[in-house]
């Protein structure tokens, strides 16, 4: 695999799959149940969090010019074996959200939709497929997600449109809450799943192919603030639909879309936020395997970068099945113990590297002002 | 004398001795009893001094005493008799290219000439002189220009292609009047010699994408090649995807449009068929039709189209997923219709919906290997007969029977043959793929197919060009076809512009 490049606009793209991806479904359940009809605004707040998170990556690859990956960069700020030390802890990262991701897909439909099919066969297809198409490399993968995280943004939009006359806007009320705690525990939550997991892309950003740096910067927040409204207002709409029931619904927005009955004649169109929720999951898990699979054929210095993708698909699958002993493990993992651990530990590293960055660059700018 | 010289001599090269010539074309043409050699006595004794070689079946019948009025037209140009017109003038006459009514051409080697032979022409070989001299007088028995079966069009020519490719070339320079339009030719094969030419328009075309073509083409010498479509297999990019990654047209009209986008087309002798390479998937929805007739009509047809794919692809499967995985998802009106509908069918829908296909196919290809008072006999069998009695016996329900049918119909929408073909192979892992995972295994080979569209090349272009990645301009003549007006405001090949009085500025904004 040479290396390859994307414009900004395909970069965009990458990032609203990854953002809205599975999010869209499975987030404002969470969110719902800790924050009730206030979670939209941790999901803003969560969102600027993000932003900053954002920013981070910004500078740093501000400084990285002429830099082949994200990993020689951080080996020049922090020497080897500090780097080495980040490479793992964004691979160990990786390697519960791939594999949980996956996990997903498999109980949404072994809960919802296909109730009797085990679920190694939905976790180990699709990652077949994603790994497929990691294999493909990431120009393929960037032209094909530009057209599904349209699709998938046209269908989520449609049904949240089509599910107005369901909408009850005294659910949101009132609006003091009783106690800002459970609005910080659902910020917590969303400013790591989704928002916070905006970091993993500091390994994708050398590979962007910008003109103008300005282009880049305005696609990237551009395309941040689009992912963060959708997710907002899909939180919204869950509350505006449910109200304080909208915490016991699973998959919210599904259940939302089987409320919808315009005229006998669309109705039943649940099926159409299932094809959202594959498509999401599905792009999002092939843009994590593929930052995965860099990372690791780079710490392990492979020439043909493909040719950690198959082992690696193997792991995930694996993991995907014994990781979670049942939905409510799942549950415990995925909305406690994982934004915990983007916030904790993915940002604070981010946060590390950029200030060592930043002290690297003012000496060396210093040193060469003297 | 009208001529132009090829080859150069060297070992096979042909003689001065006459007798040596002679022997030879008895040798080499041994067994082949359609081949003519006349001797002819030239001078005062009228001694052997020159002989014709042809091949009969390939010459008009009218054109074999062109050798006669040759030297007859010599004579009056020389001024002379018959009876002092010795080899040594013809030859001086030949090589100094006197005025002459027949063209011909002066060969300087024995392979050369017997090329010359199968291009129906009558070769003279004069004793003393080592070159022979061809005249042209072919008559290959081809079809006339007539409307392009596979092609019909309502509004617009009417002419087609034929099996003739200096007609065929013709009929483009008829249509493009400029040397811009460049026919550069290749010759493949031992046996065939098939003449292949490629066109396109200079300035128009992309340099990168003819040297590529150049490239690919370089390999095609050595084969054997019968038609257009050998070629298309020699030069593509994925022999086993499914998807045609090339166009082809009998339409003239067709050709020169793909001319103007910066194509390049191979044409073939003895066949009609002209490719268009490189091709992307949404030069699939259109013909050449859709830029005769009014806007809104075309647009409408576009947009069926779009349909007719999305139809004749999947509808089979979504059935097979919908009823057999997720009924609760069907409204439920609709739902008791269909079980009422499906009630007593020992099948479950996947083999139910397998058969009707195969047997669908079946009649197709049936319909169109018999003889053609015969075809209809089998439609009226199959469709009404053997559909009416398996719903009746309880084998397909009616709903299935609607589906198959509408497949079959959405398929023949498709304006191109190729692309019908592929969504008809692909229909069948689909339905696999329904049967087994329902809506999921659909989905799953969705993103396959999205995923190999994307990553095949036609000619090193991205097949999904214009949708992944994504162009807006592009737009305007995809899933609608914006007024001409607008259209030719800005051509979607920026290199047109190009062309223009400054012929300045860069090139056109390449994709990322």
């Amino acid at each position: 695999m040479n290396k390859e490049t994307i414009s900004a606009g395909q970069l965009a793209a990458l990032i609203i799959s990854t953002v809205v991806g599975s999010g869209i479904v499975y987030i404002p359940n969470p969110l719902t149940a800790i924050a009730r009809q206030h979670a939209w605004m941790s999901m803003i707040a969560a969102y600027l969090f993000g932003w900053a998170v954002l920013c981070c990556l910004v500078y740093m690859h501000r400084h990285m010019r002429g830099e082949a990956s994200f990993f020689s960069h951080i080996r020049k700020m922090v020497g080897r074996p500090l780097a080495a030390a980040a490479a793992l802890i964004l691979i160990c990262l990786l390697l519960f959200a791939v594999p949980a991701i996956v996990a997903g897909i498999a109980n949404f439909f072994t809960s919802v939709m296909m109730k009797e099919t085990p679920a190694y066969v939905f976790s180990s297809t699709s990652l077949i497929v994603c790994a497929l198409t990691v294999r493909a490399g990431l120009e393929v993968m960037a032209r094909m997600f530009v057209l599904l995280a349209g699709i998938m943004l046209a269908v989520s939009l449609a049904v949240l449109l089509l599910a107005t006359p369901g909408y009850h806007l005294e659910y949101l009320l009132p609006l003091a809450p009783q106690s800002v705690k459970p609005l910080l525990h659902a910020f917590l939550v969303a400013a790591g799943f989704p928002f916070g997991e905006v970091l993993l892309f500091c390994v994708l950003l050398p590979y962007v192919n910008a003109a103008k740096p300005g282009s880049l910067v305005r696609k990237l927040f551009g395309s941040f603030a689009i992912a963060g409204a959708m997710m907002t207002v899909s939180v919204l709409c869950t509350i505006l639909a449910f109200g304080p029931a909208a915490g016991s619904f699973q998959y919210s927005l599904y259940r939302l879309a089987s409320e919808i009955q315009i005229a006998e004649i669309i109705q039943r169109i649940e099926s159409v936020i299932g094809i959202t929720m594959i498509l999401g999951s599905y792009m999002k898990a092939t843009v994590y395997l593929y930052i995965l699979n860099i990372l690791v054929a780079e710490c392990l210095g492979l020439s043909d970068k493909r040719l950690s993708v198959f082992p690696l698909m193997l792991i995930c699958i694996f993991l995907s099945l014994t990781m979670f002993d049942n939905p409510a493990d799942f549950y415990t993992q995925v909305y406690v113990i994982w934004p915990f651990m983007v916030v904790a530990v993915g940002c604070s590293l981010i946060l590390a590297l950029t200030l060592a960055t930043w002290v690297k660059y003012r000496n060396a700018e210093k040193e060469g002002g003297a | 004398m009208s001529g132009k010289e090829t080859g150069q001599g060297n070992e096979c090269g042909i003689s001065r001795d006459l007798d040596g010539n002679l022997a030879w074309a008895l040798q080499r043409f041994d067994r082949c009893q359609d081949i003519v050699i006349d001797r002819l006595g030239l001078g005062e004794s009228l001694d052997t001094a020159a002989f014709v070689l042809y091949c009969e079946t390939l010459i008009e019948e009218s054109k074999n005493d062109i050798i006669r009025s040759t030297i007859r037209d010599m004579i009056d140009i020389e001024g002379t008799v018959l009876d002092s017109l010795a080899a040594d003038r013809v030859i001086r006459h030949f090589e100094r290219q006197g005025p002459a009514v027949h063209p011909s051409t002066i060969v300087r080697r024995l392979d050369e000439a017997e090329l010359q032979v199968w291009q129906g022409c009558i070769v003279l070989f004069v004793a003393g002189w080592d070159c022979a001299v061809g005249f042209k007088a072919a008559s290959f028995n081809k079809r006339q220009v007539t409307e392009p079966v596979n092609e019909p069009a309502v509004q617009g020519p009417r002419e087609g292609t034929v099996e003739l490719l200096g007609t065929n070339l013709g009929m483009l320079r008829q249509r493009v009047r400029t040397s811009r339009l460049k026919i550069e030719y290749v010759t493949a094969g031992e046996a065939l010699k098939s003449k292949i030419a490629y066109v396109y328009l200079e300035e128009v075309v992309n340099p990168e994408l003819l040297a590529e073509f150049r490239r690919r083409i370089a390999d095609i010498p050595p084969q054997e090649i019968m038609e257009t479509s050998f070629v298309d297999d020699w030069i593509e990019d994925q022999v086993w995807s499914p998807f045609p990654q090339f166009r082809y047209t009998e339409r003239p009209d067709s050709a020169t449009a793909a001319l103007m986008d910066g194509k390049i087309l191979v044409l073939v002798d003895n066949s009609p068929m002209i490719l268009i390479c490189p091709a992307f998937l949404v030069d699939f929805f259109s013909t050449s039709e859709d830029y005769y007739v009014r806007t809104w009509y075309s647009i409408m047809i576009r947009q069926v189209r779009v349909l007719a794919f999305v139809i004749a692809l999947t509808l089979p499967s979504i059935y097979i997923a919908l009823s057999t995985f997720h009924p609760e998802l069907i409204p439920s009106v609709l739902l008791i219709a269909i079980l009422n509908s499906r009630e007593g069918i020992p099948f479950p829908a996947f083999l139910e919906a397998l058969m009707m296909e195969i047997s669908f196919e079946l009649l197709r290809e049936a319909g169109i290997r018999l003889p053609r008072p015969v075809g209809p006999a089998v439609s009226i069998v199959g469709a009404l007969v053997i559909g009416q009695a398996a719903i009746s016996a309880k084998i397909a329900s009616p709903i299935m029977v609607i589906v198959v049918a509408l497949t079959g119909i959405a398929s023949f929408a498709i304006p191109h043959y190729d692309m019908a073909m592929a969504l008809r192979v692909l229909r069948f892992p689909l339905m696999v793929a329904a049967g087994t995972l329902g809506g999921y295994g659909l989905m799953l080979s969705f993103i396959l197919i999205l995923l190999h569209l994307t990553s095949l090349r036609s000619l090193g272009e991205p097949y999904l060009s214009s949708l992944a990645p994504f162009q807006w301009r592009d737009m305007r003549d995809i899933f609608v076809r914006l007024p001409m007006r607008t259209l030719l405001q800005s051509p979607r090949n920026r290199r047109l512009q190009r062309i223009g009085p400054s012929r300045s500025g860069g090139r056109d904004k390449g994709t990322p």
